[in-house]
């Protein structure tokens, strides 16, 4: 059977067992059925979806670049070793501390409405600064060599042995850290109770007890983060071209 | 090019008093037991190592074939030359002259061994140097492209008269392409002797044959 047949598959049982489950329990507040959740999205307004939809994505994409950023100048800070160390316990810290606690920590802190965008930054700017600050003290040696030899001037050397591998790197973890970003978000817009967003309208529907609402966000949200990911798939390819043929 | 270093890793003397007279515009050719040193030579005159002493005079611009291609896997064929030397007319020419054009827009990771090694002396004569450094440049092809790889090689230096220094395991390459061979001894290394070679660039014959005995009884 072809990949797309066994995924089918694979999707056919899940489905399955949802309704199934659904069906058994019948409790519409426990399990909606299948046909209420899809009654629901078919009520949600155009506008409504926009604004909501809309605004959850431009939170994650605005907020993924602030943490690229961040990430990136840190791991220039942290390529001396003495910087480096002095950076360590901050990252530990962030790494460590459950982020429901960093959340109530914020919000107390900055507000709502920043904590939204700060949360999900704190989450996945250690993984993108490890990654980058990985990629920048293990330049190949082999390529520093070739540098040197060909004397190579400043932007030559940003450019052949930074940009492209970190370019490389950054494109290889988006995938895993924007669907994590995004999920953030939601998860900062429920808990914060700010005003517009994906996880304002589930907390909405969980307190006016309707759970095919709750349900049916989640499936919206599901359905986004597979288009993400099919078009950072799409995207990577097109950008690391060279990475297509390897193992060839 | 006046050799006279000395170079240690902690406790182990590579070269100590270490002279060695390379000359220029032709092909040298440096062969010894491993780990005598010869690579470490070579990143000493390339500056990519630390040593005591001089080399007179200090080469300025240099092309350098590794044991490994290094060619960057992020740029196209013809992207890892034009960062060398931007020249396309000179780009073109190496690319056509020696049958390789249609690799020009293929990734490194598309190559086969041999072509990424072509790629490599190309990317070595094309950056305007001085002096061309090759430490077994062939060493992990099979016979045939070996041998292949030879005649670009003389092709290149006939087209180019560029002096070049040659490391090698190979006593039959050395004889058929090195005009003077370098026969170094083990660490601490020194040069056993110095070969001038009159029978480079053709077939083996009988005076080959003698240059090939001299030298196996060198190395043993």
């Amino acid at each position: 059977m072809k990949k797309i047949g066994w995924y089918g598959l694979s999707i056919l049982i899940l489905i399955s067992f949802y309704v199934i489950g659904s069906v058994i329990i019948d409790n519409e507040v426990i399990l909606p059925r299948l046909t209420s959740i899809f009654k629901y999205i078919k009520g949600i307004k155009g506008r409504t979806l926009l604004i909501n939809v809309g605004n959850t994505i431009g939170k994650t994409i605005l907020t993924y670049l602030l943490s690229v950023v961040i990430s990136l100048i840190l791991a220039v800070i942290a390529t001396n070793e003495k910087r480096r160390l002095i950076i360590k316990p901050w990252m530990s810290i962030i790494k460590t501390v459950p982020t429901i606690a960093i959340l109530l920590i914020l919000i107390i802190a900055i507000g709502n409405e920043k904590t939204v965008y700060v949360l999900p930054s704190l989450v996945i700017m250690p993984v993108l600064y490890e990654n980058f600050l990985d990629q920048m003290i293990n330049v190949d040696q082999k390529y520093r060599e070739v540098a040197t030899v060909y004397r190579f001037d400043l932007k030559k050397k940003l450019k052949y042995l930074y940009y492209y591998p970190l370019l490389e790197r950054l494109l290889l973890s988006l995938k895993q850290t924007f669907g994590l970003c995004l999920k953030v978000i939601v998860m900062a817009e429920v808990i914060a109770q700010v005003k517009q967003g994906i996880g304002v309208m589930m907390r909405k529907e969980n307190l006016n007890i309707e759970t095919s609402g709750v349900f049916a966000w989640t499936l919206i949200l599901i359905i986004i983060i597979i288009i993400i990911d099919y078009l950072l798939e799409f995207s990577t390819k097109k950008l690391l071209k060279w990475k297509c043929y390897d193992g060839n | 090019m006046e050799i006279n270093i000395n170079k240690s890793y902690g406790n182990v003397v590579v070269f100590q008093d270490f002279k060695l007279n390379i000359h220029e515009n032709k092909l040298n050719c440096l062969i010894g037991p491993s780990g005598c040193g010869k690579t470490t030579l070579l990143q000493c005159i390339a500056g990519l190592t630390n040593y005591k002493g001089s080399i007179i005079p200090k080469p300025e611009k240099i092309g350098y074939v590794f044991q490994e291609d290094r060619l960057f896997p992020y740029l196209t064929v013809y992207k890892n030359l034009e960062i060398i030397n931007n020249n396309q007319d000179i780009i073109n020419e190496y690319l056509d002259e020696f049958h390789v054009s249609d690799l020009r827009d293929k990734y490194p990771s598309q190559l086969s061994g041999g072509e990424k090694q072509r790629i490599s002396l190309i990317r070595a004569f094309i950056a305007d140097s001085d002096l061309i450094l090759l430490d077994e440049p062939f060493k992990s092809l099979d016979y045939f492209l070996t041998w292949s790889l030879c005649d670009m090689l003389v092709k290149l230096y006939e087209m180019t008269k560029k002096t070049m220094i040659l490391v090698t395991h190979n006593v039959e390459m050395a004889v058929y392409l090195g005009q003077y061979i370098h026969v170094l001894s083990d660490k601490p290394t020194t040069v056993k002797k110095s070969i001038v070679n009159y029978q480079t660039f053709h077939k083996f014959d009988e005076k080959s044959l003698s240059v090939y005995d001299e030298l196996l009884t060198l190395i043993k």
